[in-house]
């Protein structure tokens, strides 16, 4: 189970109600930017990425996609951004069993990553880097699954 | 005082060699963690059959039963004597009993069971295949395992008439053979490809598309082989209600002790996990190599054949969108799964010795002692790590193995060639 996922559905399902007012209100802002992320990280340049799993919680061994939302320090969307993720369980020396991609970028600032899937119980750790400008800036992200 | 002192050694020696075989006690009640985790190994988690877009005749029970008729069939084979259920017996599991498969001649490979298979997004040791229908066609072509081609099983087809009818009812007229070679295909023999090549396009592709429709129809049937629930299921199903240990009329305590070091000190679960007890991934486990032959490069090959495939999802022969080959597009193909097979499923597990992919181990307690030993890969790393289990452990976990046998969830009349 993973903790933060959990409390992200959650809080999505509660305030779910609220959607219809919150895209009015952020025109332009998708609704996966409106709610709690699955999992969230900061770049060693400032970057916010927030992580929507739309499969949510997430579950192992089940193909699925991320939305990944980078801001600035700002909070100004970071658009045509280049970003590649990679990752793996360090205690087990061993990578993530697919080899997931940037597909598109769907709204400003927020990018559809396909083909995610975890194999195993326990630590991962994944790694996005985000190239602006051919600058690479890095953000590590730790969870228990 | 000096025979005192000599005993002091033999004394130490006794009791280390002692606490090999102490059981320890049984915590009362489980974690809501281990029941957690315990309920995601039950069958009662397993979630419906997902659908395979590559083949629109997947769950048509006419294609299933064409599908039963040629699994048994021992006329798709270049000596008449085998067919698919020659290595993938009903009785052992859809097994064969044999450390190396045997069809014409001797293969490289143990026979994987296929029970619960369908689940899989890969086929095959190395998963060179990424769909039921594509890796049903392979063994009929090969020459250690039917050695026939797509066209001689075609011509069976066409002179059989009940298989004509079940053919075309499902898939419209079969191509016509006039003309064409005896048999032919781009795979085998020179001869065969010879043949093959002598053909026209049109012809080629006619031919591919009715033999991808008979892997379809093998697969349709093949997908129906579904494992039943087990003592360990009756036990996950208790302790969802009461997280005590111990229940009445259920695993002994032995059993229990087996499952608890399955989920954390042997480290089981992290390969052998969901309902299945499988992850469906690659892994290289230090397994040593296959008398005779170099040592496999596993996923790494396998993942390179698939793309190559051109009966793979994203194929002319697949009924797939793009979209629906998300396993195929991003899969990874990097140096870590050098020498990595595929996890198989543990249910059953007591029927369908001897185990591993080159049927290296003959029995479940070799293959406990070999992942607590965790030694060291020919090729690449071994991902495991020793274990440290004592003797007892070793005892409990095999105990533990075996509460995962149970008879399959499928119906009786898909176990058995149907009559005719």
């Amino acid at each position: 189970m993973l903790h933060i996922a959990s409390i992200g559905y959650n809080m999505v399902s509660k305030y779910l109600w609220l959607a219809p007012v919150l895209l009015v209100a952020l025109p332009g802002y998708g609704s996966e930017g409106t709610g709690t992320a699955d999992l969230e990280g900061t770049s060693d340049n400032g970057y916010t990425l927030k992580i929507f799993s739309l499969l949510s919680p997430i579950q192992i061994n089940q193909i699925h996609s991320w939305q990944i939302v980078v801001s600035d320090a700002t909070g100004r969307p970071v658009t045509d951004a280049e970003i590649t993720l990679s990752g793996g369980m360090p205690e087990h020396d061993h990578g993530l069993p697919t080899q997931p991609q940037i597909t598109r970028e769907t709204e400003p600032g927020s990018y559809l990553l396909e083909g995610m899937r975890f194999h195993m119980p326990g630590k991962w750790e994944i790694v996005i880097a985000v190239t602006v400008a051919g600058q690479e800036h890095h953000s590590t992200i730790e969870f228990q699954l | 005082m000096k025979k005192c002192l000599a005993a002091i050694p033999v004394l130490l020696i006794a009791a280390i060699w002692a606490w090999q075989f102490v059981a320890l006690p049984l915590p009362a009640r489980w974690s809501d963690e281990e029941v957690r985790l315990i309920q995601s190994l039950a069958l009662a988690s397993l979630p419906a059959l997902p659908p395979d877009p590559s083949n629109r005749v997947a769950d048509d029970e006419r294609a299933a039963e064409l599908g039963q008729r040629l699994y048994f069939d021992t006329r798709l084979s270049s000596n008449g004597k085998v067919a698919c259920a020659s290595c993938h017996q009903p009785d052992l599991m859809f097994t064969d009993g044999l450390v190396l498969a045997m069809g014409t001649s001797i293969g490289p490979r143990h026979t994987p069971g296929l029970v619960g298979i369908a689940y899989s997004p890969w086929f095959y040791w190395d998963g060179r295949k990424d769909s039921q229908w594509s890796q049903a066609l392979a063994p009929l072509e090969a020459g250690v395992e039917h050695d026939t081609d797509r066209l001689a099983i075609l011509r069976l087809i066409s002179a059989d008439p009940r298989y004509t009818n079940m053919y075309e009812e499902l898939f419209g007229t079969l191509p016509s053979l006039l003309d064409l070679p005896e048999t032919a295909s781009p795979l085998g023999n020179a001869e065969r490809q010879a043949a093959w090549n002598s053909m026209e396009t049109d012809a080629q592709v006619a031919v591919s598309t009715a033999f991808s429709n008979l892997g379809k129809v093998l697969a349709a049937y093949q997908r129906r082989l579904l494992p039943g629930p087990a003592e360990f299921d009756s036990y996950a199903a208790a302790i969802a209600e009461d997280h005590g240990t111990l229940q009445a009329n259920s695993l002994a305590r032995e059993e229990i002790a087996g499952l608890k070091l399955f989920l954390d000190k042997a480290q089981c679960v992290s390969c052998h996990n969901g309902p299945l007890f499988t992850n469906h991934e690659f892994h290289n486990t230090g397994v040593f190599v296959i008398a005779g032959q170099l040592p496999p490069m596993g996923r790494y090959d396998g993942i390179r054949t698939a793309r190559d495939d051109p009966f793979n999802c994203l194929g002319a022969y697949s009924d797939a969108g793009v979209t629906d080959c998300i396993e195929l597009r991003f899969a990874r193909d990097e140096n870590d799964l050098v020498g990595a097979q595929k996890t198989p499923t543990l249910r059953n597990i007591t029927e369908t010795a001897p185990y591993m992919h080159g049927g290296q181990l003959k029995t479940l307690r070799e293959v406990i002692e070999h992942y607590n030993d965790a030694p060291v890969s020919m090729l690449n790393h071994n991902e495991a790590k020793p274990l440290g289990l004592r003797m007892v452990e070793l005892r409990q976990l095999e105990a533990f193995l075996k509460t995962l046998s149970a008879p399959l969830a499928t119906a009786e009349k898909w176990l058995s060639a149907p009559e005719y």
